[in-house]
């Protein structure tokens, strides 16, 4: 039998507070992502106890899509692709002078959106898992079109150029080996593109390199206001945002059972969760027009969603055995290294495996919200230094990351062409982070719409007549479609009159 | 007090930062390996090569002594994994977890590589392809589902064009003399039971590994699999039973092995050669194979490399002439079985 309390000894403990550490460090550091983390610790924990490993995985993981907020709400150079929501209004408070308020509201956000989640997770997952598993591919096709769509329309007050970034990024994403029958697309003959774009050195180009040119081409888009709030006692500032949750209780469990549904999507995770969550954020929110300039409700929506999402991806993972992304993945391959099988049967069977792993989410989220708690004050200080010097660090950690992702020197090059192309679209005002989300989610929604196409004898009728397909086109129609046709009918009647 | 911390979150970034890289930075002149080493699974995760991969990885770690990274890297029936190891350097840095599929990326178009431009290190172990359906579905058995597809093209989900689960249902259509169905590649074996799961298809096949937990778990029906004799726990019908004409052919599926580029130094390719033989004698691996409904094959070395050949005249000729694959086999010189 599988002994659980093993979780609460002193050196399983240790490797929570180290784990989540070491997460939010690299979730922090722009390029470095959470996924990233994971495949790199997988090999060095196989000297592990199953328990100490598998403490190790999960915590890693946890804190590295946490981490990711730091970077976003104080620099505006999203640490994770999931935490690009978060810097559309993070960064404005940081210019307001309330980065370290915003990174403790953060913080608590995270932990409690994780713990719902985690609830959700105990009381719900077979009927959870049962309801992702009506998604088809005609319906993973739509929440990748979805996903774009969100993002776009909040990125960018006028969405045709957010859609331009997010289908210029589906489309960069089709550089390479086709995946279903392996031919060269768009790849010219050069057998460096045939690998295609990887995600993580784009990201840090239009990210990381873009803002550093940004910052110095323009010292005053990063120059901060003095504020009293940095003066502020920590433990004031984590108690104001407790006051916070009891103010807006309906945000908090919208943004985490959002975040929780989707990551219980397999292959759909906390990128999305993020972007949806903050969409939904705005469009109920009574102060629609602070969402963008500095609102609380938005960073508290997208870190909420992104943090439950972490716990919906184990729903699948332990009661079917599904994998959903590739963090889930290799923890997977962890448990059943040690000698477990998630699948069907598994949930009941084992549950003192459930509560082990309910158990140790529950711990490094306690751990986070302590670790990043005193870490906000600690980094939000050291940010504070000059922007010259900031920034020039910035740009060697782009160079850095990018190479490190698989030692090739093409990738550097690709950093670089997306930093120069991240600079002309700040200079014509299309967004970036649309064109990030395309990247990942551009071979989602190639591949399952020809799935779909494939499986229904090339009829597209069922990516219109079935009905979760259907709830989402009118769900992506009401919230990023209709409102910009009738801003659009609106001025058109405003210039007859 | 401010300066020291700023300095201190400084180095401790870079520190880290530096670290990453160390473990990946090779010095050239010491003796091999001194850095970690790639192992690419050109199948999407949950598969028959992503367990076998991910089972022999800490066993071979072990051996070796440097840490061994496993990823993932699906696509084009294999075609975009083999395309990256071959063309990292040849230097045993990179390596991979070779499915059948390299015996038919040629003739299907998918890949210029074959079985010649490999050292395999070894072939594990065979998969038998298994059909399985929704538990909700009108079709109960074996039989049934020829009937039905004399009527009726179904939707068919496999890991990938011209994969081993495109062979056994193109097979099993020919041999019956019924409509081919539509073939939907999945990324891999496992996506493709849960396919069927989730009536995205009418049908999926896969290797029994995959599957076992579906079925054991009720969530699947194995109609039957390829193979001889019926496997018992869960119990799965063997295929001859109702078509005893396909005794000739069985058991059908894939195997699984592992490859490292042809032209990487001898001395490099023996180090890996000893680490594979020693994951796979262990008993560690044997446990995995039995428990996991695997067939053992076994071969190492020669002995793979010839068993390749075969298969590839095999699977190549049988996908041609069953219209598959659009390349015929004699481009690549690949002689008739």
């Amino acid at each position: 039998m599988f002994d659980w309390t093993a979780l609460f000894s002193a050196t399983a403990l240790f490797y929570i507070v180290f784990g989540t550490f070491l997460g939010i460090i690299v979730g922090a550091l722009p390029g470095l992502t959470a996924t990233m983390a994971v495949a790199l610790l997988v090999s060095l924990t196989y000297g592990l106890s199953p328990v100490n490993a598998i403490v190790v995985l999960v915590s890693v993981y946890l804190g590295g899509i946490y981490g990711g907020s730091r970077a976003a709400i104080l620099l505006n150079v999203p640490g994770t692709p999931s935490s690009a929501a978060t810097a559309l209004d993070g960064f404005p408070l940081t210019r307001r002078g309330e980065g370290a308020k915003a990174g403790i509201i953060v913080t608590t956000f995270s932990a409690l959106g994780g713990i719902l989640g985690l609830i959700i997770l105990i009381l719900a997952s077979p009927f959870l898992a049962n309801f992702a598993l009506k998604f088809g591919v005609w319906e993973y096709f739509w929440m990748a079109i979805f996903g774009i769509f969100m993002s776009s329309n909040l990125t960018s007050s006028r969405i045709y150029k957010g859609l331009i970034a997010g289908f210029m990024g589906m489309l960069i994403s089709c550089v390479g080996l086709d995946p279903i029958h392996g031919f060269g697309r768009y790849t010219f003959g050069q057998t460096s593109l045939m690998g295609g774009i990887s995600l993580v050195p784009a990201m840090i180009g239009l990210f990381g390199l873009a803002e550093a040119f940004e910052a110095i081409r323009n010292p005053l888009s990063h120059s901060r206001e003095d504020s009293e709030q940095e003066q502020v006692p920590l433990f004031q500032l984590f108690v104001s945002s407790l006051k916070m949750l009891f103010k807006k209780p309906i945000l908090f469990l919208r943004s985490g059972i959002v975040g929780t549904l989707i990551g219980a999507l397999p292959g759909v995770g906390p990128d999305i969760a993020s972007w949806v969550s903050y969409g939904l954020a705005k469009r109920s929110s009574k102060e629609k027009d602070k969402f963008g300039q500095g609102s609380y409700e938005g960073v508290i929506a997208s870190e909420t969603a992104n943090n439950a999402a972490t716990s919906g991806v184990f729903i699948p993972l332990l009661t079917l055995g599904i994998p959903g992304c590739a963090v889930s993945a290799v923890i997977l391959g962890g448990i059943q290294l040690h000698g477990f099988r998630p699948g069907p049967t598994f949930f009941f069977e084992n549950l003192s495996f459930i509560y082990f792993i309910v158990g140790v989410l529950f711990l490094t989220n306690i751990i986070m919200l302590i670790e990043g708690t005193f870490l906000t004050k600690i980094i939000s200080k050291v940010l504070k230094v000059n922007i010259g010097i900031i920034m020039p660090v910035v740009i060697v950690l782009s160079v850095i990351g990018a190479y490190a992702v698989n030692l090739r020197n093409f990738n550097v090059g690709v950093m670089l062409v997306f930093g120069f192309l991240g600079i002309i679209m700040r200079q014509l005002k299309i967004p970036a982070a649309p064109m990030a989300l395309g990247i990942i989610l551009g071979p989602m929604a190639d591949l399952s719409f020809r799935r779909g196409l494939l499986a229904k004898s090339y009829s597209v009728l069922p990516f219109f007549t079935r009905p979760i397909s259907l709830v989402l086109i009118l769900t992506i129609f009401m919230v990023t479609i209709g409102p910009n046709l009738l801003k659009l009918f609106r001025k058109i009647r405003l210039k007859r009159s | 007090m401010l300066k020291s911390l700023q300095l201190n979150w400084l180095a401790g970034a870079l520190v880290i930062l530096v670290l990453i890289c160390w473990s990946g930075v090779a010095s050239a002149s010491a003796e091999w390996p001194q850095r970690s080493i790639l192992m690419v699974i050109p199948f999407n995760p949950g598969g028959a090569t992503d367990q076998i991969g991910r089972t022999l990885e800490p066993l071979m770690e072990e051996k070796l002594g440097v840490p061994i990274a496993a990823q993932n890297m699906p696509g084009g029936a294999t075609s975009i994994g083999n395309q990256y190891v071959f063309d990292a350097p040849h230097d045993g840095y990179t390596i991979l977890v070779e499915p059948t599929d390299i015996t038919s990326i040629a003739v299907m178009g998918q890949s210029k590589l074959t079985w010649r431009d490999w050292n395999i290190l070894g072939v594990a172990a065979a998969v038998p392809a298994v059909f399985v359906i929704h538990p909700d579905s009108s079709i109960k058995s074996i039989a049934e589902l020829a009937t039905v597809m004399k009527e009726k093209q179904l939707s068919v989900g496999v890991a990938a064009s011209g994969c081993a689960w495109t062979r056994a249902i193109s097979l099993f259509a020919k041999e019956n003399g019924v409509k081919q169905p539509m073939l939907v590649p999945m990324g891999g074996g496992h996506p493709a039971a849960l396919a069927a799961l989730k009536k995205e298809v009418d049908l999926a096949v896969c290797g029994v590994p995959e599957a076992i937990d579906l079925i054991k778990g009720k969530k699947l029906t194995a109609l039957a699999y390829m193979g001889a004799e019926d496997i018992q726990e869960p119990f799965i019908p063997a295929i001859t039973k109702a078509f005893p004409g396909f005794n000739k052919f069985v058991p059908f599926g894939g195997w699984v092995g592992m490859a490292v580029a042809k032209g990487t130094p001898a001395n490099v390719v023996a180090k890996l050669q000893n680490a594979y033989n020693y994951a796979v004698n262990s008993n560690k691996f044997k446990e995995f194979l039995a428990e996991n409904n695997f067939l053992e094959v076994g071969l190492s070395g020669e002995d793979a490399e010839e068993y390749v050949a075969v298969s590839t005249s095999v699977n190549a000729w049988l996908l041609y002439d069953l219209g598959v694959a659009p390349i015929s086999p004699e481009e690549f010189e690949i002689p008739r079985p």
